[in-house]
């Protein structure tokens, strides 16, 4: 490779992917994920609280766990609870999937 | 490997990584964009012409609260202002008062007659005989009406009517009583017609979804 160090700077990127600093959160995310896949839409919205609630997160990580309860709320059809979680994430975050998410929920008004 | 290519691979996992942490789902949302705003409806009670009114009131509710849950929200109406309609003003009020976004009014009217009929096309009730003939029928004629409370307007104006063939009479007291009952019957099919119109058909929308 021609520049060494764009390739170690990638290298370091991926591997910061992995950090052990974000291991439990990430297990946490997943598990609530899994639970929304088997469609236990209520259990994974409790998991997902108890995250809000007992772990120390970054903006970003509240805003993806707000967008999640959010869909978890358009679910199971509470428009406005979902209104007010999506609202809530993009005040924390302006991550431009929660955006793309909130404008389709607005349904394009 | 040539040097450029394990650069690419490496950036194409970095990218892939980046991205992993969250997927498609697909939610189901009504079609109608009146619900997908979460506003609530307001139900100002129904005047339907020799029915009462309150029981109209709470059998509307019932259906709303059913079909469209979280949503419906009675209002008080009393008709013995004079007003054959609520005026907008009166609805921005009651609206106001329940916190409604938009209003529906159901107006109507209902009567019934007797009628005869040849043996060959009567009803086949069941203890009736051809040669009785004579039975009740009922007509309900109702407007549904959706207002937006917001800028005080007529969304739209739904026009419903229903008639019931009820029982055989053998005196008029009784037969009030089928009125009333088929009536009431009458209103719940048409207003739960117009909910289900209303809400319309679901259509799946994609959500970005965090995984990890």
């Amino acid at each position: 490779m021609k520049n060494p160090s764009l390739f170690f700077l990638l290298l370091l990127a991926l591997i910061s992917c992995a950090g052990p600093q974000k291991q439990v959160m990430k297990t946490s995310m997943s598990y609530g994920h899994r639970l929304f896949s088997l469609g236990l839409y209520d259990e994974a919205a409790f998991h997902y609280r108890m995250i809000l609630e007992k772990e120390q997160l970054s903006a970003q990580e509240r805003a993806r766990i707000l967008n999640n309860l959010a869909v978890i709320n358009e679910m199971k059809e509470e428009y406005l609870r979902a209104r007010e979680l999506y609202r809530e994430a993009l005040e924390l975050d302006s991550d431009s999937d929660v955006y793309e998410n909130y404008k389709k929920f607005m349904g394009g008004l | 490997m040539k040097p450029g290519l394990s650069a690419i691979l490496l950036m194409f996992a970095f990218v892939s990584c980046v991205h992993m942490d969250r997927e498609t789902v697909y939610v189901k949302v009504p079609a109608h964009s009146l619900f997908m705003e979460g506003e609530r409806v307001a139900l100002i009670q129904p005047v339907i012409h020799g029915l009462d009114s309150k029981k109209c009131h709470d059998l509307l509710a019932s259906l709303g609260q059913g079909i469209l849950p979280g949503r419906f929200q009675k209002a008080p109406y009393d008709s013995r202002t004079g007003e054959i309609l609520p005026s907008l003003s009166t609805l921005s009020r009651l609206s106001r008062q329940v916190g409604g976004h938009y209003a529906l009014v159901v107006t109507g009217e209902y009567s019934g007659k007797n009628m005869t009929s040849g043996g060959s096309s009567f009803p086949d009730y069941s203890g009736t005989t051809p040669q009785r003939g004579y039975y009740r029928l009922l007509s309900l004629s109702l407007t549904i009406r959706l207002y937006n409370m917001k800028t005080l307007t007529l969304i739209e104006e739904k026009d419903y009517s229903r008639t019931l063939e009820t029982a055989p009479i053998f005196d008029m007291e009784e037969a009030k009583e089928w009125d009333e009952e088929a009536a009431f019957s009458g209103l719940a099919d048409a207003f739960r017609h117009y909910l289900f119109y209303l809400k319309g058909e679901t259509k799946e929308s994609p959500r970005s979804f965090f995984t990890r």
